[in-house]
């Protein structure tokens, strides 16, 4: 019991940013040191120019981003994971992570100019992936451990021909890691701000880069409303993921003998 | 019946086998020892296909298999460890190749059932691996490869993992189905007691080849095989007790 209080707090804590959001948003009067605002109003997010178009593009950069790192990261670390050198390939994997995002996107600005890339939504997309992909790559290189590779022999053995591998073998024993990767690669993508910022030039206005602009107007209301929108959905989905998986490993008992 | 000419392997500067020969008649079982490391896996896994040799010539019933593809060898590898699909039922891995083999519903679920018959298994068709015990799981392995009606099986310490007196039963129940079904084996174990029980023959792989002993006695006088040695603990131990 004691437990269950004591990680319950924490979970409070951990997520205080995401309680106290709405209030920031609603609050029309918070003088210090008030732990909440004093008088409230209603601001419409709807009011906000391009916000609707902000939104589909941080879908469509974050949805086509995830996707596609976390596929190439998977075929890659499967065809790197039992190479002899399979180290190197890892250790290579790092190094884009070493950097800042933003100094990533300083140092390699030059090339995006070069191939008039920059401002573009395909640049970001590209600028994203060079994140987004070896991220996915490391997190997919523990997958492939030595009774996976029995295991891909072992269809081999059975006569299963590409297809059936990925049917009968791949998917259904890697889906967990799909999703987690997808998730994680989706998030990478949809909280960016500094290779969407520096590669966009300010012109590609995806939620966050619509956030930095109304802080850099001081208007912290709508900064705050427009953050709840960024934040709020990803919670949203993690809980429906969880509520999902529930079901599933419910249904899974259900199955059919044969 | 097998037949290995002058099998050779190498792993970078390491052979681990060497002009290896071999032959294995039809419906007998090969015991085969040796030193970890001393390329048993290698060469059973050439044989069933997954790993290629440098030379050297595998036949199969006659046919020549060097290079042919590991499904059209008939030849199926049972590994130490059970590997069954954990998305799968006890019913569905077992008939996992012949659903590869786009084989008829009908003749897949008459198979799959008689296989889970001989093995004792019916009761455990809708069960999914983490519902069973490592004999059943190792049981249900067996079914998975003997349903392909195999030329050869290849086992490499199948039974390796499990405790002593389950061992002992997958023992028998190998000993009654080699006799039921007469298939070609080759079965990799470190256990002398197991290799004297499901072997009509011993080979002990010793620097990248092996010496074919066709009884006990042959078998003892092979320091290789640690027989010898066994025997004399045993008698001490005895003697002391």
């Amino acid at each position: 019991m004691g437990n269950k209080w004591f990680f319950n707090l924490l979970y409070f804590l951990f997520s205080l940013p995401l309680w106290m959001l709405p209030f920031f948003w609603m609050a029309a009067d918070w003088p210090f040191p008030n732990l909440f605002p004093t008088t409230y109003t209603v601001r419409s997010l709807a009011g906000i120019p391009g916000l609707g178009q902000s939104i589909g593009l941080s879908l469509a950069i974050s949805l086509s981003g995830a996707l596609i790192s976390t596929l190439t990261g998977f075929i890659l670390s499967k065809e790197v994971a039992y190479h002899r050198h399979h180290h190197h390939f890892l250790l290579i994997g790092y190094l884009p992570l070493l950097l800042s995002p933003v100094l990533y996107a300083m140092s390699l600005f030059y090339f995006f100019i070069m191939f008039g890339l920059d401002a573009t939504v395909v640049g970001i997309m590209l600028g994203q992936q060079l994140i987004l992909l070896p991220y996915a790559f490391i997190l997919c290189m523990g997958h492939w451990t030595d009774t996976f590779a029995n295991y891909l022999q072992l269809t081999e053995n059975y006569g299963a021909n590409r297809i059936q591998k990925v049917r009968y073998l791949l998917f259904p024993m890697s889906k967990k890691l799909l999703f987690l990767c997808l998730f994680q690669t989706f998030l990478i993508s949809w909280f960016d701000f500094a290779i969407t910022s520096y590669i966009g030039v300010g012109q590609v206005k995806t939620l966050t880069v619509l956030v930095y602009q109304y802080l850099l107007e001081a208007d912290y209301y709508f900064a705050a409303g427009i953050s709840a929108l960024i934040i709020y959905p990803p919670v949203l989905l993690l809980i429906f993921n969880r509520l999902l998986a529930k079901g599933l490993a419910f249904l899974r008992t259900e199955l059919p003998s044969t | 019946m097998i037949e290995i000419e002058k099998l050779s392997k190498s792993y970078g500067r390491e052979r681990v086998l060497r002009d290896l020969d071999l032959q294995c008649e039809r419906g007998s079982t090969i015991s085969i020892l040796g030193k970890s490391g001393g390329g048993k896996t290698s060469l059973l896994k050439i044989i069933a296909g997954i790993a290629r040799q440098d030379t050297g010539i595998i036949r199969i019933d006659g046919v020549d298999h060097s290079q042919t593809k590991s499904s059209l060898r008939k030849a199926y590898y049972i590994f130490q460890e059970p590997l069954l699909f954990p998305h799968l039922n006890v019913f569905q891995n077992i008939a996992f190749g012949l659903k590869l083999k786009k084989t008829d519903k009908t003749v897949l679920h008459a198979q799959t059932t008689t296989m889970m018959e001989m093995l004792e298994l019916p009761e455990h068709a809708t069960k999914y691996p983490h519902e069973l015990s490592g004999g059943q799981k190792q049981r249900v392995a067996f079914g998975r490869a003997l349903v392909m009606q195999p030329q050869v099986l290849l086992l490499d310490e199948p039974f390796g993992a499990l405790d002593t007196e389950t061992r002992a039963m997958m023992q028998q129940l190998y000993l009654r189905l080699s006799g039921e079904l007469n298939f070609t084996a080759l079965f990799v174990t470190h256990d002398l007691k197991e290799a004297l029980t499901v072997g009509d023959k011993y080979a002990v792989l010793k620097n990248g080849s092996c010496d074919i002993h066709n009884g006990i006695e042959s078998l003892m006088a092979d320091k290789e095989s640690g027989l010898e040695a066994e025997v004399s603990f045993w008698s001490n131990y005895m003697n002391n007790a």
